[in-house]
């Protein structure tokens, strides 16, 4: 392996150590180092400060000299040498005004720059391209029992994401727990050592060194071990005015080539490790014994069908201007005046808001009075309005098909900036639309009978209510729910804000409602697999998985448990997230619907990993009895039913809180999620309501972090919008059940509904602490003896403006709301659309919010956005409402668009398996296909893949097509 | 690039508004308690500021400022700052020039980044201080003897010469134009030095030095259309 190798001027001065070391490390290992040929200084820091060009420009002939060398990889030791090479190359490639300066300013001395060399740190090639075994073998000193606080610095994780995790970087870690070191754990190591403060500022930058040097030795490190060459001047040659000002708190600081020299057993003397100031001593251990650790058929082109123009045509053209939405960027009476002069349009207007009533009623009077027979309207999307408009054209007497929209909003005025420009598409635009009119026929609408049957999906409240409102409505409802109860989130809370009712009282008679309602089939602990059909007739498949135990039989008399073989209860519960333990046969929570126990076969003894054994005395059977109602051979399932509307409530996800190392959930026992909370808080969670630790401390001062995973454009961009009240309630509870101090840390306070507000205000006379501030970390270093052992917040209290250490003993997250991991997956099972964030897309943010772009296929709750649960609750009713608007008029109006037979049909049979919807059959007698209409969903792939172009669409027709294209085409025809 | 006198320091974008709060000060001298206007009037503003900090690359995400402070709240240096990173940030964006120069906020950030990775809105923090930092210098507008741009100064310079830095000289020539008695200070430091070999005062250089002039000279000279 052959490298280029960019020293910088560390290396060669102060931190001349790091080269002394690296340098027979590498070779040691194979990798031939040749120093990059007339480098210069890298331009860094102090240079950035005064021209950020030049420091490019600096950095860039290095790159430039690397680059003409040949070799295409650089490696750069020094950390701020890594970062400006990284640096300039990200601005080569992002700015290109960045780039002319630097290429203008290399050709001066006769170099240019490509952009290629790549720029590695000496950890990522030790541990990318040589690999931690390949350094193990080369270990003979091994590093036993010397303890080692790995310091990483700042800018070789930071601002740019490279070979390591930002947050916890652990490449030197690795390699020297390889050398056999121990790593204590530092929660310092991105930390910044004071750069150049420590000789400008010393008052800033010794405290620094201080603070490194202090923790460090806490945690009982033999050695800090350093990527930088700074860090090690820093942590080094300062150790008299740290001593002298901090006492004795001074830990060797060497690099971490020097610990890999020694383990490799390299002279002490070649490691350089005689320019420490502060001496690293390290005796191996006696050396250990002798085992190393070790084509299809062309289509003729069609023809552009000559259009013979009917002279019987007149056509209505509407130009709307939607008030400024379209008016400011395209000149609405321009392309009135336009269209007007155009064959076929005996009347053209521009009108402010073409969907108002006073805008329908023009058209219909128009149709009248001037004797219309076809109506173009150019306005929004059809999606929006293409009702509004068939509706009002046919309460004008006209056939609804001869009308025909165009959308110079979404397609035009929204998104173009030159108004001469959006004009001109305006007209294009409209002139093939009047040139499809003109050939448009009028088409009898099909009347498709509905099936009453709902199906809902998923069984959180907002499933529940929508389950409930349909089943007293008569209607029979099939509640599909993936978990074993119904419930959702809300049955895993406490209270609920801003009334603080038990969440459970107000629930669980709406689940045993559900439980025991004549009309509704209610299906945990399954999913949909398979959704067919259309609005008023879905055919969906669902799973059943088993719970071994037979639902009809069971009575919930828990007898079972009580029996099972494992006496005592070690499983997490899941109910409870984890705090409290559960048996392998177990019922999730006592209010559970239904009221069925179910077997985890993953921890069952009759089983092993799930697959049946029958090996366990089963005293859960004997237990049972009579009921028999134990079925340990119980199988998946696949049930299929018939439905006319769906409702798809499959809520949300908690934000997964380990994607913000920095708050330290998983690495500090005290950190709860907002979720962990509620079952701690509650009467019947693991705790039975008391505020215990995990390490079973009482706390006695709380911190509550808003906007985990919300707000955050490294996360999830979007306000959660429930997490400023339920952290309030949190606060508010904690504070009930502990008499805790408790401070919650906001960037602001979202609080907009029915008492919300006054709740805010009543927190505050609790003396609960508001302090406005995003927490920057939690960690566990002190800096005072108040300090020790708690977890402390760092934070700016911005409207007090100062930054605060605040020492606590409990850290509650509330973690935002975010899709469920599997939300594309139910997207594609019920042909609905997603938003940017995942949730799924409502037909119109305003006027349709619980319909998607699916017909018979509504949403309601957290599946579509964040939201509470009176909100839910609300859009679940909507949501019903809507599916019984359809049911109870008993058919659809189903658009015309169904595909035909043209009689030059072949009988080549190519059509018949590309049919989702198996509409097309084969005619023996006529020896054609044929399309039986009430299955065609007009989706036109029949059309489109007929090799003899003898399928035809209503509402899509081949010469309606070609014309509209043509229209379109016009100014360049 | 001269630094400025203290007294130009004071008087860095007076107004006739300070001017009269100055004299109302002078009044008041006679008062216990020391007052200073801390009101801002639209005439303190230089309208624009913000929005050529932001055109600059990697500045331009300042308009999406939520004024969380996890700026602040993470920087090893909040706690000596005057102004906190986040309030630089609302103070450019709102076109105070001459608060955000004068502020020592921008001299403290030592380049760790820490701010950057963490803004929720991914506001680049460490460029946006390295572009006051260049800005300051260019306006004068620092303490005298200040070693922060006096240690740029000297670092540009000996590139601009020798190509490379030799730090120890570069160490010695900013303790002689600031503060040479903090330099007898350290006298522990460059003993220690000295006993680990680690003092020279050899200038380091490259072979082409003359290229470096001629590549920042290009940086500064646009070409032009010919005369």
């Amino acid at each position: 392996m052959k490298l280029s190798y960019f020293p910088g001027c560390s290396l060669k001065g102060l931190g001349r150590a790091y080269e002394e070391s690296l340098l027979p490390v590498m070779r040691h290992l194979g990798v031939e180092l040749v120093e990059l040929d007339d480098w210069n200084c890298c331009g860094a820091t102090a240079y950035m400060a005064v021209d950020e060009a030049k420091a490019c420009v600096l950095a860039a002939r290095n790159l430039a000299l690397a680059e003409q060398s040949g070799r295409g990889q650089l490696m750069a030791p020094c950390a701020a040498c890594y970062l400006v090479l990284n640096k300039t190359k990200h601005y080569f490639h992002d700015y290109p005004a960045m780039k002319a300066t630097i290429d203008r300013a290399l050709a001066a001395v006769g170099l240019s720059y490509a952009g290629d060399t790549a720029v590695r740190h000496p950890l990522d090639i030790l541990l990318n391209d040589i690999g931690i075994e390949a350094i193990r073998q080369k270990v003979t000193q091994p590093l036993k029992g010397l303890k080692v606080a790995t310091y990483y610095g700042c800018q070789i994780v930071r601002p740019y994401a490279t070979f390591d995790d930002q947050y916890n970087p652990t490449s030197m870690d690795r390699l020297l727990e390889a050398l056999g070191a121990t790593i204590v754990r530092y929660p310092l190591k991105t930390k910044c050592c004071g750069g150049s403060l420590t000789g400008t500022v010393p008052a800033a930058g010794i405290r620094m060194v201080y603070i490194l040097h202090n923790e460090a030795r806490k945690r009982g490190a033999d050695c800090i071990a350093t990527v930088c060459p700074l860090c090690q001047f820093n942590l080094d040659a300062y150790h008299a005015q740290v001593r002298s000002e901090y006492g004795e708190v001074v830990v060797p600081t060497v690099y971490f080539s020097q610990l890999m020299g020694l383990a490799f057993g390299l002279p002490e003397k070649q490691l350089g490790l005689q320019r420490a100031a502060v001496p690293f001593r390290w005796r191996p251990a006696p050396p250990p014994h002798a085992h190393l650790t070790l084509g299809r058929n062309p289509v003729p082109a069609p023809t552009l069908p000559m259009v013979q123009l009917n002279p019987e045509i007149r056509i209505g053209f509407y130009v709307c201007h939607c008030g400024h939405n379209i008016a400011s960027m395209v000149d609405c009476p321009e392309v009135a005046g336009y269209v007007g002069r155009l064959p076929g349009v005996v009347l053209s207007r521009d009108y402010k808001y073409m969907c108002s009533d006073p805008g329908q009623e023009l058209i219909q009077k128009d149709i009248a009075e001037f004797q219309l027979n076809r109506v173009v309207v150019a306005s929004c999307s059809p999606l929006l309005h293409e009702h509004t408009f068939r509706a009002a054209v046919a309460a004008g007497g006209l056939n609804p098909y001869l009308f025909h929209m165009v959308n110079i909003r979404e397609h035009d005025s929204w998104v173009h900036t030159d108004r001469q420009e959006a004009t001109a598409k305006a007209k294009a635009l409209a002139r093939a639309a009047i040139r499809r009119a003109t050939l448009a026929r009028a088409l009898p609408e099909r009347q498709v009978p509905i099936n009453p049957a709902v199906l809902v999906v998923g069984g959180g409240i907002a499933g529940i209510h929508a389950a409930l409102t349909l089943a007293q409505a008569g209607k029979h409802v099939w509640l599909v729910e993936r978990e074993p109860s119904i419930g959702g989130h809300m049955a895993r809370f406490d209270k609920t804000f801003p009334t603080l009712d038990c969440a459970a009282c107000i629930l669980t008679p709406k689940m045993s409602a559900v439980g025991s309602h004549p009309n509704i089939t209610l299906w945990s602990y399954s999913d949909v697999v398979q959704v067919d059909g259309f609005v008023g007739n879905f055919t969906v498949k669902v799973r059943r998985r088993p719970r071994y135990v037979n639902e009809d039989l069971c009575t919930g008399c828990q007898e079972c448990i009580g029996n099972c073989i494992y006496k005592e209860a070690k499983f997490p519960d899941e109910f409870n997230e984890g705090l409290g333990k559960r048996k392998p046969i177990h019922i999730p929570f006592p209010q559970a619907t239904p009221q069925v126990v179910l077997i985890d076969p993953q921890v069952c003894l009759n089983f092993k990993r799930g697959v049946l054994t029958d090996r366990c005395k089963k005293t859960c059977v004997e237990a049972c009895g009579d009921r028999k109602a134990i079925d340990f051979t119980q199988k998946e399932e696949v049930k299929e039913i018939q439905v006319g509307t769906i409702i798809v409530a499959t809520g949300f996800k908690p934000f997964d809180v380990r994607r913000v190392p920095q708050y330290g959930y998983g690495t500090y026992p005290n950190v709860y999620t907002a979720l962990e909370v509620e079952r701690l808080v509650n009467a019947s969670g693991p705790t039975a309501g008391e505020v215990i630790l995990r390490d079973g401390r009482r706390p006695s001062a709380i911190a509550i972090i808003h906007c985990v995973g919300s707000r955050d454009k490294k996360t999830n961009r979007w306000c959660s919008r429930v997490c400023c009240m339920y952290s309030m309630k949190l606060a508010h509870l904690l504070k009930e059940h502990s008499g805790a101090e408790l401070y919650n840390f906001y960037i602001d306070i979202r609080a907009p509904g029915k008492g919300y507000e006054e709740f805010y205000d009543k927190l505050n006379e609790e003396g609960v602490h508001f302090i406005r501030g995003r927490v920057g970390e939690v960690t566990d270093w002190a800096m005072i003896p108040e300090e020790e052992g708690k977890l402390v917040i760092r934070v700016e209290d911005t409207l007090a403006g100062v930054v605060r250490r605040i020492p606590v003993d409990m850290v509650v997250l509330a973690t935002g709301l975010e899709p469920h991991a599997d939300a594309q997956d139910v997207r594609r099972l019920f042909n609905m659309s997603c938003g940017t964030e995942g949730f799924f897309l409502e037909r119109h943010p305003k006027l349709a919010p619980v319909n998607t772009f699916t017909d018979g296929v509504f949403i309601a709750g957290c599946c579509q956005g964040p939201r509470d649960i009176p909100d839910t609750v609300a859009q679940a009713g909507a949501a019903a409402a809507e599916a019984l608007a359809l049911i109870d008029r008993g058919f659809i109006m189903q658009e015309p668009n169904t595909a035909y037979i043209l009689d030059d049909c072949s009988g080549c049979k190519s059509c018949i398996p590309l049919c989702p919807y198996t509409a097309i059959a084969f005619d023996e007698a006529t020896g054609k296909a044929v399309i039986n209409e009430a299955l065609c969903k007009g989706c036109g792939t029949c059309v489109g893949s007929c090799p003899s172009g003898s399928i035809g669409q209503h509402l899509f027709e081949d010469d309606e097509v070609f014309s509209e294209i043509a229209g379109l085409l016009a100014a360049y025809l | 690039m001269k630094p400025s006198s203290a007294a130009s320091l004071d008087t860095v974008g007076q107004t006739a508004q300070d001017r009269s709060d100055a004299r109302d000060a002078r009044d008041h001298r006679r008062s216990p308690l020391r007052i200073e206007r801390t009101i801002k009037y639209e005439s303190d503003r230089r309208v624009g500021f913000g929005r050529e900090v932001m055109s600059v690359p990697g500045c331009e995400q300042l308009e999406n400022c939520i004024q969380c402070g996890t700026c602040s709240g993470v920087c090893p240096l909040s706690i000596y700052m005057d102004h906190s990173p986040r309030q630089v940030m609302a103070l450019t964006r709102a076109d105070f020039r001459d608060e955000v120069l004068r502020s020592h906020t921008i001299w403290l950030c030592a380049s760790c980044y820490s701010c950057t990775v963490e803004c929720p809105q991914q506001i680049r923090i460490t460029d946006i201080m390295y572009e006051l930092k260049q800005r300051a210098i260019s306006a004068g507008i620092y303490p005298r003897r200040f070693p922060i741009p006096v240690l740029a100064h000297e670092f540009t310079r000996m590139v601009r010469k020798h190509g490379r830095i030799t730090e120890l000289v570069l160490v010695i020539r900013l303790f002689l134009k600031t503060d040479w008695l903090a330099a007898l200070g350290n006298w522990r430091l460059g003993l220690d030095l000295m006993r680990t070999g680690r003092f020279s005062l050899l200038t380091e250089r490259i072979k082409h030095h003359g290229d470096i002039a001629k590549m920042l000279d290009a940086v500064d000279h646009p070409p032009g259309p010919a005369p």
